[in-house]
């Protein structure tokens, strides 16, 4: 082994010239990393582009074996080949530093993409709630249990091997692993309000809320059902219509107990040996907001409902003490977002407040407010194959979809129905143990309403995790974390779904054009926020060709965290010219374009516990300064001016370039020494 | 397949009819208010903000010709009010009203129901 390194490390020291100008010199591990006793073993993938890929005549494991050589001898600790994960990456071991360090010092060389410390995994904790994996099958309950939240099978394994799980499912577990929900990040469920006595709401998390129903004409409390209007109790009275109440448009039901259903898939008490588990597994707190009664509710009501949880003002309600980080909407009606909802939701979402809503279950048609509403994460159902379920509505405004509920069969008990808390009561809560109960495969929740809220509680442990992020970024990391929707395994002869046409359209495979960006994985979700998010600020007010525009990260680091390295691209120069001034793999960078057009930046960070993060900026730039005020009469005249416009630009031209040279000496100074102060951060 | 359709959900107020406007829902009988014989819930956006309900109400009642009650507010900008008509011709004569106010209503639109998504 010991030849073979040596022989190795002759060899990759001739592919380190070229990349002399670029990376740190090799160095001897520092005295304040020194830890002896340690071995590190870090997962590195190089860049396309890295010398240490060139092929040798050797066996994958030969080759990996030169490239760890390669790299030890540039970091300046010998490193050996471990298990080879693809073409580009594969883990090496060190001695004598921890991972983390190793990483550190991987990561800032040039031709890496990514080093991350390949850390122990240990075993998942499975919460203890009896629904969630039932031992055995309950009377009434589905045998699956909460099959929703649990991991999906292996892709491509036979249905029959699924067990209590489906392809569907959200991957809830792994996403505990990380967290656990911050308690204070708060959810605040806009529905029929709550029953506070259900035995799975008693888990200290569960916040007051308020009852934000008015009064209907005549100070009648139909809708209200409780004999008031606005106030602090948001205890859920029954949502019933009898027969002398039902319309056309409102037909006789029985109480739904929807917000108690809703609000316990987000925050029911998890890993307490009773009932279920919920995404944000009792750890984020949720506030019932009621604004929905006996037959739906008032828009007004919502929308005030919408800006109390936020903690913006509501004429003649006191202030909400606890305001919300995510909203979770499962109500719905008109297709079209009217103004109303356009303005509530712009502020609260101005006001860093994410806002979730479900899709409607109109079996296929357009997306109904307000979750067709912009800036709202819009969350159709699938299947637990992964097909539209049947009633979901679809379209462009979906950002993402989740399971909503299905059957399979059209007789006996529902397969795969969402369980979660509820009431016995008919009519009027029934209260204490005989009125707390769990829906089943009998007593089904089904619809967009629940797929919603796991949406909102996956929000929330993002959230728990990196709580600077903006609802886009919410948005945008739900989005790029979700899975693949499947193109098979579907009812036989199903369609691909397609954009509604006023038609009814049941089950069918989902696109990125009508079921969102996929189906939500709440691990890969909490996963792709679990570090320092970068981010770039752009300093210089209007990017001008032949001007200095300034970079500057702006990434977003939690306590405990610290970017260990910078790495800053042109990915696309159009037409500018554009290339950065000086040092790339500092905080902040300096760009010249050359000529007017738009180019795109990236920066790229690691920081100290490994985590990879990257992000583009799209920048425009304006031509050069047109001609001064002073530029003599005859310079904008036609014909002969021409000449005396002539030498005007090349004056200008020339002091242009006198002041860029200056510009760029100052700003090469400056890469220099913030690019020092990063390395000093990598030292603490 | 068991599923309840939100479009055979969607609700007015219990007692509701729907106007042929398109844009009214009537949300209490007639009878409650000498000659009214529906009630329309509007929201409107207010041109410059303001909490006095009772002064909001006052200059519906003006601008309309019939009788306007303050239903609920929403913010300071959007107040839902409660217009009074004898018919659905007035209902809509009266929304029309409200709309060419533009100086004191940015936004005039139904205060519509929603209802929950799922069974």
């Amino acid at each position: 082994m010991r030849r073979i390194l040596i022989c190795a490390a002759v060899a990759a020291a001739s592919w380190l010239a070229p990349l002399g100008a670029r990376t740190p010199l090799a160095q001897s591990v520092a005295a304040a990393e020194v830890a002896p006793n340690e071995t590190a073993r870090v997962i590195v993938k190089f860049r396309a582009d890295s010398p240490l890929l060139r092929k040798q005549a050797l066996s994958a494991a030969g080759q990996q074996t030169l490239q760890a050589a390669g790299l030890g001898q540039r970091v300046g600790v010998a490193l050996e080949s471990g298990r080879g994960l693809s073409e580009r990456s594969h883990v090496v071991i060190g001695h004598g530093l921890t991972s983390k360090q190793l990483a550190a010092r991987i990561a800032a060389q040039g031709d890496v993409e990514y080093a991350v410390a390949d850390e122990r995994k240990h075993i998942v904790e499975v919460p203890n709630d009896p629904l969630y994996v039932p031992t055995t099958a309950p009377a009434r309950g589905p045998a699956v249990g909460q099959w929703y939240l649990k991991p999906p099978p292996p892709a491509g394994s036979a249905s029959a091997a699924w067990g209590s799980t489906a392809p569907a499912a959200i991957n809830a577990e792994q996403a505990w692993d990380v967290t656990k929900g911050s308690p204070s990040i708060v959810v605040a469920v806009l529905d029929t309000g709550v029953r506070f006595d259900h035995p799975d709401l008693q888990g200290g998390n569960v916040l007051p809320g308020y009852d934000m129903i008015s009064p209907d004409s005549g100070n009648a409390f139909t809708t209200a059902n409780d004999g008031n209007g606005r106030d602090s109790d948001a205890s859920d009275p029954g949502d019933f219509v009898a027969s002398a109440e039902a319309t056309a448009s409102c037909a006789r039901s029985s109480s739904s107990w929807h917000g108690t259903q809703t609000l316990a898939l987000i925050g029911a008490a998890t890993h307490n040996g009773v009932g279920m588990a919920s995404v944000g597994h009792g750890g984020v707190r949720v506030m019932p907001v009621r604004v929905l009664g006996k037959c739906g509710g008032y828009d007004s009501d919502i929308q005030a409902g919408i800006r109390w949880a936020a903690g913006l003002p509501v004429p003649g309600v006191p202030d909400n003490q606890t305001p919300a980080r995510v909203i979770n909407m499962s109500l719905g009606g008109t297709v079209a977002c009217e103004q109303s909802y356009i303005d509530t939701i712009g502020q609260v979402t101005a006001a860093g407040v994410t806002v979730v809503a479900s899709a409607g279950n109109s079996a296929g048609h357009a997306v109904s407010s307000p979750a067709s509403c912009p800036g709202v994460i819009a969350v159709a159902a699938v299947r637990h194959v992964g097909t539209k379920v049947g009633f979901s509505d679809i379209g462009p405004e979906i950002a993402i979809s989740a399971p909503g509920g299905n059957c399979v069969n059209d007789t006996g008990p529902c397969l795969y129905p969402i369980l979660t808390a509820s009431n016995s009561g008919t009519t009027t809560p029934v209260a204490g143990p005989p009125g707390a109960i769990y829906t089943d495969s009998v007593n089904t929740s089904l619809g967009t309403s629940f797929s919603s809220p796991l949406v909102a509680g996956a929000a929330a442990l993002m959230l728990s995790v990196q709580p600077a992020l903006t609802p886009a970024q919410v948005k945008a990391k739900l989005q790029v974390s979700a899975r693949p929707f499947p193109t098979t395994g579907g009812t036989a002869a199903i369609p691909v779904c397609a954009a509604p046409t006023g038609v009814d359209q049941l089950e069918c495979y989902c696109t990125t054009s009508t079921c969102g960006a996929g189906m939500l994985d709440v691990a890969a979700a909490v996963q792709s926020v679990n570090g320092v998010q970068a981010s770039i600020a752009l300093t210089t007010t209007t990017p001008t060709a032949n001007q200095a525009i300034a970079f500057a990260s702006n990434s977003v680091l939690n306590p405990g965290q610290s970017i260990v390295s910078y790495s800053w691209t042109i990915l696309n120069a159009g037409t500018t010219g554009a290339t950065i001034t000086g040092a790339k793999d500092g905080a902040s960078v300096v760009v010249t374009p050359t000529a007017a057009g738009a180019f795109v930046i990236e920066l790229a960070t690691t920081d100290n516990k490994g985590f990879f993060s990257s992000t583009t900026l799209f920048v425009t730039v304006v031509g050069p300064p047109v001609t001064p005020a002073s530029t003599p009469p005859a310079a904008t005249s036609s014909g002969g001016g021409g000449g005396a416009l002539g030498v005007g630009w090349l004056l200008l031209l020339l002091g242009a370039v006198v002041s860029l040279a200056l510009t760029a000496a100052r700003a090469g100074s400056a890469a220099t020494g913030l690019s020092a102060a990063a390395r000093d951060g990598r030292r603490r | 397949m068991k599923f309840t359709t939100m479009a055979g959900a969607v609700a007015s107020a219990a007692a509701a009819c729907l106007l042929g406007t398109g844009l009214g829902a009537c949300a209490a009988p007639a009878g409650s208010a000498g000659e009214t014989s529906a009630v329309v819930r509007v929201m409107v956006k207010l041109a410059h903000s303001s909490e006095d309900v009772d002064a909001i109400a006052a200059e519906a009642s003006r601008i309309t010709g019939i009788r306007v009650t303050h239903a609920a507010a929403t913010s300071s900008s959007w107040h839902a009010l409660a217009v009074h008509c004898a018919s659905p011709a007035q209902c809509d004569e009266a929304i029309a009203r409200m709309r060419a106010a533009g100086t004191v209503y940015a936004v005039v639109e139904t205060d519509g129901r929603k209802a929950r998504s799922g069974s």
